[in-house]
C-alpha cells in the first residue's frame, strides 16, 4: 500500500511541477522536435485507424524479407546453421530503438528455425538485451513447435566489447558452419569484421543497420542490405498490425512533407536570398 | 493484467524520459529520470551475471564435448574467472587490482587493437569484391572511394583539382545522401519509440 501511496504522491508532485513551474525548453530545435513527435503521433493514429482489416497498404518489396524463407530452406538443404546477430547496441541508450527493431527479426528467425529444423544461434553483445533475446527466441520455438528443438545454447551473450563480440561472431561463422547470417540492430565499424568474414565464406547475409558510417560496409558485404529507416519498417513486414503499418505510412507522409518544405525553401531562397536572414536560417 | 502492468511501467518510464528532453524547470521530473537511470545501471549489473552464466554454459559444454577449438574455450574461461576473482577479492582494489590492470593493459587492449587493425585489410578485400560485381552502383562506389582516398593523401596534391573535387564529393553528394538517411532514421526512431511508449509494440515481453 505504501508503494501505491508513494506512486500517487509522485504523480501528484509531477503534475504540480509541470503545471506551475515547467516550461518547454527554449530553442527552435526543441520546439521542432516536439512538433515532429506530435505530428507523427497524429499521423500514426490516423493511418492505423484507416488501415484496420481488410484494408492494407502497398508495401515496397524488401528483397531480404521476401527471400527469408528461401535462404532458410537453402541452409536446411545444405545442413548448415543459422546465425542471428542483435548487434552491438544496448538498451537504455540512444540506440535502444534500433536494438528493439532487430528483436522483431530475431523472433521471425526463431519461428523459421523451429519450423524448418536448422540450429539457430542468436547472439548479442549487450548483457541487458541478452535476457530479452533469449526469451524471444525461446518463445518463438514454444509458439511454433511447443519448444521442440530449442536448446539453451540457441541464444548467446558473446562479450560486451564490440571488437571482442565481432571476434566471437567470426568464430561462430567459421566453426559452426553458418549457412545464412542475419544481422539486425545497431552496429559500429566492427561490423565489417563479421560481415566480411561471412562474405568470404560465401554465407548469404541479410543485414539491417541504420548508422550511415556503417552502411557502405553493409552494401559491400551483404547480399540483402536493409538500410536506414528500413530497419524500423521491418516489424511491419514480418508481423503487420494496423499500428505498425500506420507508423510506416506516417513516416513516409512526414518525410514527403519535409522534402516538399526543403524544396520550397531552396527555391524561395534562390529567388530571394534576403529571406534566409529574415527567417533566421543563418544563411 | 499480466501484461498490462509491465506495459504501463514501460510507458510511464518512456514518457518521463521523453519529457525530460523537452521540459525545463521540473525538479521532480529530473529526480525521477536520475532514479530510473540508476535502476537501469543496477539491472545491467544483474543482467551481466546472466550473461556470464551463458558464457560459462556454452564454453563448458565445448570443453566437455572436446569440440574443435575447445582449448580456446578453456583459455577464455580461465582468463574470465581469473579477472573476476581478482576483481571481487576483498581488499583487492577492484578494477585497480594490479592483476586485473595488467590483464587489461597487456592482454586485452593489444589484442583488441590487433583485431581492430585488421579492418584496413577487410576494407580492401570488401572493396575488391564489390568492384568485381561490375554493377553500375559498385563502379560508382569504388571510383568515388578511390577519388576521396587519393584526394586525402599527399599524393592527391600532385593532381590539380583532385583534393578540391574530393572535398566537394564529401561535402555535397555524400552529405546530401547521409542527411537523407539520417532524416529517415530519425523518423523511424520517433515512430518506433512512440509505438513502444504507446504499448503497441512489446518486444520486451515477447
Amino acid at each position: 500500500m505504501s508503494i501505491l501511496q508513494g506512486l500517487i504522491n509522485l504523480i501528484a508532485d509531477l503534475y504540480y511541477d509541470l503545471v506551475y513551474y515547467a516550461s518547454i525548453r527554449q530553442g527552435s530545435g526543441f520546439v521542432l522536435g516536439l512538433a515532429a513527435i506530435v505530428i507523427l503521433s497524429g499521423l500514426t493514429l490516423y493511418f492505423s485507424r484507416r488501415l484496420r482489416p481488410p484494408r492494407s497498404p502497398f508495401l515496397r518489396r524488401i528483397e531480404g524479407v521476401a527471400d527469408l524463407d528461401r535462404n532458410v530452406e537453402a541452409a536446411v538443404e545444405d545442413g548448415r546453421s543459422l546465425h542471428f546477430s542483435l548487434g552491438t547496441g544496448s538498451l537504455g541508450d540512444s540506440l535502444t530503438v534500433q536494438t528493439l527493431a532487430g528483436l522483431d527479426l530475431s523472433k521471425e528467425m526463431g519461428r523459421k528455425a523451429a519450423a524448418s529444423g536448422p540450429p539457430l544461434i542468436a547472439t548479442t553483445s549487450s548483457a541487458l538485451a541478452f535476457p530479452i533475446l533469449e526469451s524471444v527466441v525461446h518463445r518463438a520455438y514454444a509458439e511454433t513447435t511447443g519448444g521442440l528443438g530449442y536448446q539453451e545454447d540457441n541464444s548467446r551473450f558473446i562479450a560486451p566489447d564490440p571488437v571482442a563480440y565481432a571476434a566471437g561472431v567470426m568464430q561462430i561463422v567459421e566453426e559452426e558452419d553458418v549457412g545464412f547470417n542475419v544481422m539486425a540492430g545497431s552496429f559500429g565499424p566492427e561490423y565489417l569484421l563479421m560481415g566480411e568474414a561471412a562474405a568470404k565464406r560465401g554465407v548469404k547475409q541479410l543485414v539491417a543497420a541504420a548508422d550511415p558510417t556503417v552502411l557502405p560496409f553493409v552494401v559491400a558485404t551483404a547480399d540483402y542490405p536493409v538500410i536506414g529507416e528500413e530497419l524500423f519498417a521491418l516489424s511491419a513486414y514480418v508481423r503487420p498490425t494496423p499500428v505498425r503499418l500506420g507508423s510506416v505510412m506516417a513516416q513516409d507522409t512526414f518525410r514527403l512533407i519535409v522534402v516538399i518544405l526543403i524544396l520550397a525553401l531552396t527555391i524561395l531562397l534562390a529567388v530571394d536570398p534576403e529571406l534566409g536572414r529574415q527567417l533566421g536560417l543563418g544563411l | 493484467m499480466k501484461r498490462a502492468v509491465p506495459v504501463a511501467i514501460a510507458s510511464g518510464v518512456g514518457i518521463i524520459i521523453l519529457l525530460t528532453s523537452f521540459v525545463d524547470g521540473s525538479d521532480v521530473l529530473l529526480s525521477a529520470r536520475d532514479l530510473i537511470l540508476r535502476w537501469v545501471t543496477i539491472l545491467g549489473a544483474f543482467a551481466l551475471i546472466l550473461g556470464i552464466a551463458n558464457v560459462l554454459r556454452v564454453h563448458v559444454r565445448r570443453i566437455i564435448k572436446a569440440e574443435p577449438g575447445w582449448i580456446y574455450s578453456f583459455v577464455l574461461l580461465a582468463v574470465m574467472l581469473f579477472v573476476i576473482v581478482m576483481g571481487v577479492l576483498p581488499g583487492g582494489g577492484g578494477l585497480m587490482n594490479p592483476f586485473v590492470d595488467w590483464t587489461f593493459t597487456y592482454v586485452f587492449l593489444p589484442l583488441n587493437a590487433t583485431i581492430f587493425s585488421l579492418l584496413a585489410f577487410f576494407v580492401a578485400s570488401a572493396a575488391y569484391r564489390t568492384f568485381r560485381l561490375r554493377s553500375s552502383e559498385a563502379t560508382v562506389m569504388v571510383v568515388a572511394g578511390l577519388i576521396v582516398l587519393v584526394g586525402q593523401v599527399p599524393l592527391g596534391g600532385l593532381v590539380p583539382g583532385l583534393s578540391a573535387f574530393s572535398g566537394w564529393l564529401l561535402d555535397t553528394p555524400v552529405m546530401a545522401a547521409v542527411r537523407g538517411i539520417l532524416l529517415g532514421v530519425a523518423l523511424g526512431t520517433i515512430t518506433a519509440g512512440l509505438r513502444l511508449i504507446g504499448g503497441a509494440d512489446k518486444q520486451y515481453l515477447e
